[in-house]
């Protein structure tokens, strides 16, 4: 291999280890962010039950029941499982 | 796959230059970093006037991730230019090229961008900062552009000028393809990046909510 050719194939070895840093850095940043949900999605329920909403859970026929009144019943379930402020 | 098989293309098949020689493969990479960076900047400060206009936070995380890619393209174009000056002028640099200087002096700017972003509390008035700061900095990018072509001295090489591209045309396709290569990495790391700082965002908030 000659200088120029050295040279060269270090340059655009530099640009692929330069992407290949920057996708290793986000790689860690997802697993972070991953690692944040899920530890929401387990205070969650905690969270839940210190306000003192009741969990509802729905019955087996509760998706084909479209009466009235059977959808105001389902409404705190609803509302139990949205966070306290809506997220934009 | 467009800048990968641009970059085999780049090895395997143009010719080599009557005047560098193989060195001058360094352009299908070097050429195409600058113009996605310029593209990255230019983006930012795109959003930014947006921001301005519209008054709409989005933009100001747009414009700090478009900004964020075009410094991480701006690093890999100041490395492979060290590395070009290196084989064809024997230094890594050469404080008298006007296009080298400027170069890094648009890459300065948008570093101190940085500074200047975390040193004000978030809200919007660090995004107001920001947006005229990143306006201010898209100056730079056509007199970085236009640099080699008002120095006196021609060290620098000129290949794009009011003749058009002067190179063969075998060579000019793989420059495009390396562009288009280029320009889809950043647009896709751009996105990746946009979309995780968006994630981290939300997150934050949904945390403050819940405490």
């Amino acid at each position: 291999m000659t200088t120029a050719e050295a040279y060269v194939t270090a340059a655009f070895l530099v640009v692929l280890a330069v992407v290949l840093l920057w996708l290793v850095i986000y790689a860690f940043k997802m697993r972070r962010l991953e690692s944040e949900v899920n530890e929401l999605e387990r205070a969650q329920p905690e969270q839940r039950e210190r306000v003192g909403v009741p969990r509802v859970v729905p019955g087996p026929g509760a998706a084909a029941d479209t009466s009235g009144e059977s959808a105001a019943e389902g409404q705190p379930a609803e509302s139990a499982s949205q966070p306290a402020e809506p997220v934009r | 796959m467009l800048l990968i098989g641009s970059i085999a293309l780049a090895f395997y098949w143009v010719p080599n230059d009557a005047d560098q020689g193989f060195s001058q493969r360094i352009f299908y990479i070097h050429v195409p970093l600058a113009f996605t960076a310029y593209a990255c900047f230019a983006w930012g400060a795109w959003k930014a006037l947006r921001l301005l206009w519209k008054h709409d936070n989005r933009y100001d995380l747009e414009s700090y991730t478009a900004i964020h890619m075009g410094v991480i393209f701006g690093v890999l174009v100041l490395a492979t230019g060290a590395i070009w000056a290196r084989i064809s002028w024997g230094v890594w640099w050469s404080w008298g090229e006007q296009q080298l200087v400027l170069f890094l002096i648009l890459f300065l700017f948008y570093c101190a961008y940085f500074m200047l972003r975390y040193s004000v509390e978030p809200g919007p008035r660090q995004a107001r900062m920001s947006a005229v700061y990143a306006l201010f900095g898209v100056v730079l990018i056509p007199i970085s552009f236009m640099a080699i072509r008002l120095a006196e001295n021609f060290i620098h090489p000129v290949v794009f000028t009011r003749d058009g591209p002067q190179m063969a045309g075998s060579m000019f396709l793989v420059f495009c393809l390396a562009l288009a290569g280029t320009l889809a990495l950043a647009a896709a790391l751009y996105c990746v990046e946009l979309s995780g700082k968006r994630l981290d965002l939300r997150l934050k908030e949904l945390r403050k909510a819940q405490t």
